[in-house]
This record gives structure tokens, sequence and C-alpha cells, in this order.
């Protein structure tokens, strides 16, 4: 596929793909599985199948998204914000101590046209006083962390894993309940060693990819042995 | 036990840091509600949710009518530690091990003469390997060296010996790694040779290594099962 086809065009029918690469129903029909299961092309019911949009970078560098293409248009959607003290399942889920107070900001990142992720943020009372609310509808988590100078934050961890949506996922991502989603669990660190914020960013797997780039300081020799 | 903490929460931990210490192991069942009611003197009610808590963590696994097993264990991919499936299988207590499945001289081809920078006639040295922890497969790689870089190639036992080690010998400096991570569903033939269900998730790692000259002196993918790893990172704000 040498960029003959772009994101979004849709491809010849099963038909017209046969005669063209002379290959039979069965042979185009297992290619066409794996270029589906790679995210290359997605299938949608009753029209066809469609290059897939192009994955969203996901920089593990500075937990920044989109960054290396600046034709994205980034929009966050306030959801909700609430005090909530943590009970049991959200601790659980998103690993936040239990029992206490914490305010709860939903938003959902849209990549004009497409819905990118569902993100919860937790701050603690004192940081969420300090949270600049007029950026909330279009800075990054890390940027409004970052931009906090009082108590302020010293580092950031962030753990990926994927697992299936559930039906709130799916319903804001728009896609089906039980597909695979990435959730990265961000935690933003203070002066005292303890998190201050988190962030649970919720995103639909075909459509992104982690990226890091690392320079040793030395050359590591050996060690590591990929 | 600590005063002030949920009964369950209690028991729970109990019973993972005996997963954690090795006292329960992969594949074993644990105690039933039953006889862990009777260790703990509480009730079965307290047990199940002490369960629950690490079946949702992933340390255990229920399987409807059969009980509930000691999950097998997920390692952290750290991606700042230059970290690599080898270390991470060591850290996680399983003996590594390697098969060279193939491995071929040809021409770069267009992808990998974009990924290594090198024109598409010139020769590469291909090497696809099986990673297994424990003898059971945890990832498959190909790799793609720029041939010449490492004398006799052919010869060198990449079961014995890795790539890292090899080409730190052939005195190239490693020290750059471009890596990408993303997920994908398993279709054959990776699903067949790491064991997993057609269709389950998958992670998939792009990474190409650098030396001090930016000349690119390898390029890796690697298919790995989801529930076998685990990324984490981190940074400093300023």
């Amino acid at each position: 596929m040498k960029n003959s086809l772009r994101s979004g065009d849709q491809l010849p029918s099963e038909r017209e793909l046969c005669e063209i690469l002379s290959v039979s129903r069965m042979t185009l029909r297992d290619s066409l599985k794996k270029l589906c299961n790679t995210g290359t092309v997605e299938t949608i019911q009753g029209k066809g199948t469609f290059v897939a949009p192009k994955r969203i970078r996901h920089n593990l560098m500075n937990f920044s998204v989109g960054d290396n293409d600046p034709e994205l248009n980034r929009q966050y959607k306030q959801i909700s914000t609430e005090k909530i003290s943590v009970e049991e399942s959200v601790s659980r889920l998103y690993g936040i101590p239990r029992g206490n107070d914490f305010y709860q900001i939903k938003r959902l990142l849209i990549f004009d046209p497409r819905r990118m992720a569902v993100e919860i943020l937790f701050f603690t009372p004192s940081y969420y006083a300090a949270v600049d609310k007029s950026k909330l509808g279009s800075v990054s988590v890390v940027e409004l962390c970052g931009n906090i100078q009082k108590p302020g934050f010293e580092r950031a961890t962030i753990d990926i894993d994927v697992g299936r949506a559930t039906f709130e996922e799916g319903v804001w991502l728009g896609i089906s309940e039980g597909e695979a989603v990435t959730r990265e669990r961000l935690a933003f660190y203070g002066e005292t060693g303890m998190p201050g914020a988190y962030a649970v960013l919720t995103s639909y797997a075909k459509y992104v990819y982690y990226y890091a780039n690392l320079v040793s300081k030395r050359p590591f020799e050996g060690s590591p042995t990929i | 036990m600590a005063k002030g903490e949920a009964l369950y929460l209690q028991i729970s931990k109990i019973l993972k840091s005996q997963i954690v210490r090795g006292e329960l192991r992969y594949g074993q069942h644990i105690p039933s509600e039953r006889d862990l009611s009777k260790t703990f003197s509480v009730d079965r009610k307290t047990i199940r949710k002490a369960i629950l808590v690490l079946v949702e963590e992933g340390l255990l696994t229920q399987i409807q009518g059969k009980g509930t097993y000691i999950s097998k264990q997920k390692v952290d991919y750290d991606v700042n530690a230059l970290d690599n499936i080898t270390q991470m299988l060591q850290r996680s207590n399983v003996t590594p091990s390697c098969r060279v499945l193939f491995q071929e001289k040809r021409p770069a081809g267009p992808k990998y003469a974009r990924l290594l920078g090198i024109s598409e006639s010139d020769s590469i040295f291909r090497l696809v390997r099986l990673r297994l922890g424990d003898d059971e497969p945890i990832a498959l790689q190909n790799t793609c060296v720029p041939y010449g870089i490492i004398d006799d190639i052919e010869g060198i036992d990449f079961e014995m010996h890795s790539l890292y080690d090899v080409l730190s010998q052939h005195s190239v400096k490693l020290c750059r790694v471009k890596e990408t991570f993303s997920f994908f569903e398993f279709s054959d033939p990776e699903a067949k040779l790491l064991n997993v269900a057609p269709d389950s998730v998958g992670c998939l790692i792009n990474d190409v290594t650098y030396d001090q000259l930016q000349h690119a002196v390898e390029c890796t993918t690697t298919f790995i099962n989801k529930d076998k790893i685990k990324i984490h990172a981190e940074i400093c704000f300023d």
C-alpha cells in the first residue's frame, strides 16, 4: 500500500479486490482480517471496508498526545466536575487511596471529528484550588499540572494497560462495549512525595500508539539485551 | 492485623504477600472459601470480597465451576530504564530462553531500508526469535541488522548470546533507542506461536537502536501477549 489509499478511503468490494489481485475470496478475507486486526483498515457494517485513520501518537517522554501532528484540532469537552469521597470501587479501578476527598473532573478529548479519549482527573482539594479552571477546556492534564506553581508538582508517572471498554466508556468514545481500550494511569507527585493529582485516560486501542526516544548518557554496553 | 483497615482488605493483603513471596504459585488453586474462612475466622462474605480485590488486581483468576487460581504474573516494562525482555523476565523470577526460528541474509527492501537508513539493495541479516520464560512462549521478535557490522554473523548462536551483547563485542556503541508501542488483535501465525487465542489483544513494540554516530544498528518488531506486559514511564517537571 504505497499511499495510493488514504485514511478514510473506501476499499473496493471483496469481489472487485479478488479480481484486481487475482486471489480467491478465502485468501482475500484472510488478509483483510489481518489488516483489520492490526488496525490498518476498519469494516463498518453495511457500509464497507475503509482505510483506518492514522493512529495518534502519545509521547512517553513528555506525556503529550498528538504532539507530532499540528493539523489536529484539539478540544476538551467538560462532562462534569464534582467533589467526591473516594469509595472502594473508584479506588480499585483507578488506584487512588480510599477515603480521601478529591475533586473529580470528567472530560472528553476530541480531535475533531474523532472522540479520542475519556479523561478522569482527580485533584486533592489543595491542588484543585490551584488549578487554572479557565484552561480546563483547552489544555492537557500534564500542562494543567505543570502550570501549577504552588504547591507545584515535581514528577509524574504513567502506567499503561489494555482492557475492554465498559458500557459507559463505549458510549463516550463511540465504540462498542468490550472493544479493546488502553487505560493510562497518571500520578502527579508533589514535594511531599505523595500524589496530589491522578488522571485516567481511556482511549480506543486501535487509534493510539505510544512513543519513546531514549538517549543514554553513556553507551549501554550489553546490559540491556533486546 | 493492623487496626482501622477493613477486614477483607487485610486478608487480601495477606493473600497477596503469599503470592508475591511465592508460597502460592502460578497455576495453583487457592484454598476454598470455606477453608479460608476457617483459617481467618471470618465469614465467607468477607473472604469473597478479599478474593474479588485480587481478581480485579489481576493476581487471581476465577474460572466458573473450577475455582480460583493464581494468575500469571505481569511484568513491568520500564520505558525509561532502557528495559528489555530478558531483564523483564529475570525480574519476574522466570528463566529466560530463546529459540531462533529463522535467519537469513537478504536485500533490505523498502521497509527495512527506511527504518535502518540504508539503500534498498543493501544486505541485511534478519533474525526471527521466540523468547520464552520457563519454557513458555512470551514474545516473538523479528530483528534486522545491516549486514557487515558484525563479522561472520551467521556463525553466532543467538540462542546463547543476546544481540546487544554481540553488538557491544563488535565495538558498536549503543546510544539511543526509539520505541513505539501499539495494541492490536492477534492473527495467525503469531497467535499459534505464542499460544494465544486468535483475536485476543496483543502489544506490538517497534524499536530502532542507534550508535554514537546516529546510525541505526538494528530494528526489532516484538509481538507480546498483553497479559505479559505493563508499560511504565516517568517524567520530571522543571
